[in-house]
């Protein structure tokens, strides 16, 4: 077997991953480098295949500092990545980039771990679920979360609950007990057959 | 992230955050309330004014005596004045004002209110959102019977047709009465009740389409980012940042207030 083929076993092994991180700030959902390099790994493992890279360029600039003022960088490398064929020495080779910002010193990392992820994540096709060109996702702040509001379809019982806010004079705990009252008895009609409509029937005219 | 001030956003906040985000910040997290203009008393009492004509209208079909109406008008202009404190323009008294009010109310009912058979009067919409948690709240004018949207504006001058046609107010109505009757209204018109030396009684039509609607939510969603995110700006460019047209411009810009008054 040659690397080619061998790499289209790590790739058919891999299949979908589900992302497993969640970043707590920005409030969204990412695959870790962990989770990659732990599935990808085993299959490298598998098949006697070597992952190697090397960084070759770095570069920093200062951006926008954050909202609380703190100063940020941006860390932008390249470098070269190789697949080894541990059995055959074959060897694929590329180039990777990369990019992070952080108010510290880990712009560096991030660019790295980032740009190998990138890598691993493209050679193997790995779907997440991710589309970056989909435009279809209108975020207005790139944060994965769609923040224009959609507008719900109308509540059938809205113009009910209304009127009973309005009887209850905005009182929400004394309107939502009398709506919650009067959908038991919607309930319970719903449960009368036609017979026991016409028991009721007869006897209120018994009554008049 | 900040959670706004209340579980609803409406048009005026929509419209006082786009004018100037630090007015919405001294408006509603500071909750300083500033006394109105006296303009503003004019068409709240006036608005007032003709809800209570047209109210009585949806069942009687008919239109109350001008001096009826004219005479809520005076009683809510005055009870608004003791009660809300306005500034008045330099060029405007009160007294200016309650008469301007009654002149053009009173041409408003003779020339104007008798075609309007309206079916819904200060028709309050609450519409709510599957994504976020606040809703968007406000109340329209009048629905008169043929399904065209009413909105009543007093003003000193003539609007251009575009300003109308731009105006986001009549695209949050739209939104609100497809949300409510799921289906478009036939139109939009804003009568405008131009209070001058001859008033006149001015209405301008106008439409909106669902692209107009989409593109307010948009705005709505980035502006209720940016409230959330404590980012008020000042926008001190505009004829709104003045002491006249603004009260809160002694707290936001004392520095400017000397050169003003020099």
């Amino acid at each position: 077997m040659n690397l080619k083929e061998k790499l289209i076993k790590v790739s058919d092994a891999i299949g979908y991953l589900q992302k497993d991180k969640k970043n707590s700030m920005q409030g969204y959902s990412y695959l870790s480098e962990a989770k990659i390099k732990e599935v990808i790994q085993q299959q490298f493992v598998n098949q006697r295949i070597v992952f190697n890279y090397s960084t070759d360029e770095v570069r920093e600039y200062e951006i926008s500092p954050t909202s609380k003022g703190t100063r940020q960088f941006v860390t932008v490398a390249c470098g070269t990545y190789s697949l080894i064929d541990v059995d055959s020495e074959e060897k694929i080779s590329g180039k990777w980039y990369g990019s992070g910002s952080d108010t510290g010193d880990k712009g560096l990392y991030k660019a790295i771990t980032g740009g190998i992820k990138y890598v691993l994540n493209t050679n193997f096709l790995i779907p997440t679920g991710d589309d970056p060109e989909n435009d279809d996702d209108k975020t207005s702040n790139g944060n994965g979360k769609s923040d224009t509001p959609k507008i719900k379809p109308k509540d059938e019982y809205s113009e009910l609950k209304k009127t009973l806010m309005k009887k209850h004079n905005g009182n929400k705990e004394a309107a939502k007990a009398e709506f919650q009252k009067i959908m038991e008895l919607q309930k319970v009609e719903a449960e009368l057959t036609s017979d026991d409509k016409s028991y009721i029937d007869e006897q209120l005219k018994g009554v008049a | 992230m900040n959670a706004l001030p209340k579980s609803h956003l409406s048009h005026s906040q929509v419209n006082m955050f786009l004018r100037c985000p630090k007015q919405y910040e001294f408006r509603y997290f500071e909750n300083i309330i500033a006394p109105p203009s006296g303009m503003l008393i004019l068409g709240s009492s006036g608005h007032s004014a003709l809800a209570y004509n047209f109210t009585q209208k949806i069942d009687s079909h008919k239109d109350l005596k001008a001096s009826d109406i004219c005479d809520y008008f005076a009683s809510e202009f005055d009870k608004r004045i003791e009660e809300e404190q306005p500034i008045f323009e330099p060029d405007l008294s009160r007294g200016d004002l309650k008469d301007g009010g009654v002149s053009v109310i009173k041409k408003y009912r003779s020339d104007f209110s008798g075609s309007i058979q309206p079916v819904e009067v200060e028709k309050e919409f609450n519409i709510e959102f599957e994504n976020v948690e606040y809703t968007l709240n406000g109340y329209i004018d009048l629905i008169d019977d043929r399904g065209l949207i009413r909105d009543h504006k007093f003003s000193r001058k003539t609007p251009n047709q575009n300003d109308i046609d731009d105006d986001m107010q009549a695209t949050v109505y739209y939104m609100a009465y497809k949300y409510d009757y799921d289906c478009e209204p036939k139109g939009f018109e804003y009568d405008y009740l131009i209070n001058k030396k001859n008033p006149e009684i001015k209405p301008y039509p106008t439409s909106r389409s669902q692209a107009d609607i989409e593109e307010y939510l948009g705005i709505l969603g980035d502006i209720s980012n940016a409230i959330k995110a404590g980012n008020f700006y000042k926008n001190t460019q505009g004829w709104h940042c003045s002491p006249q047209y603004c009260g809160y411009f002694a707290q936001c810009r004392p520095h400017r207030l000397s050169k003003i008054f020099i």
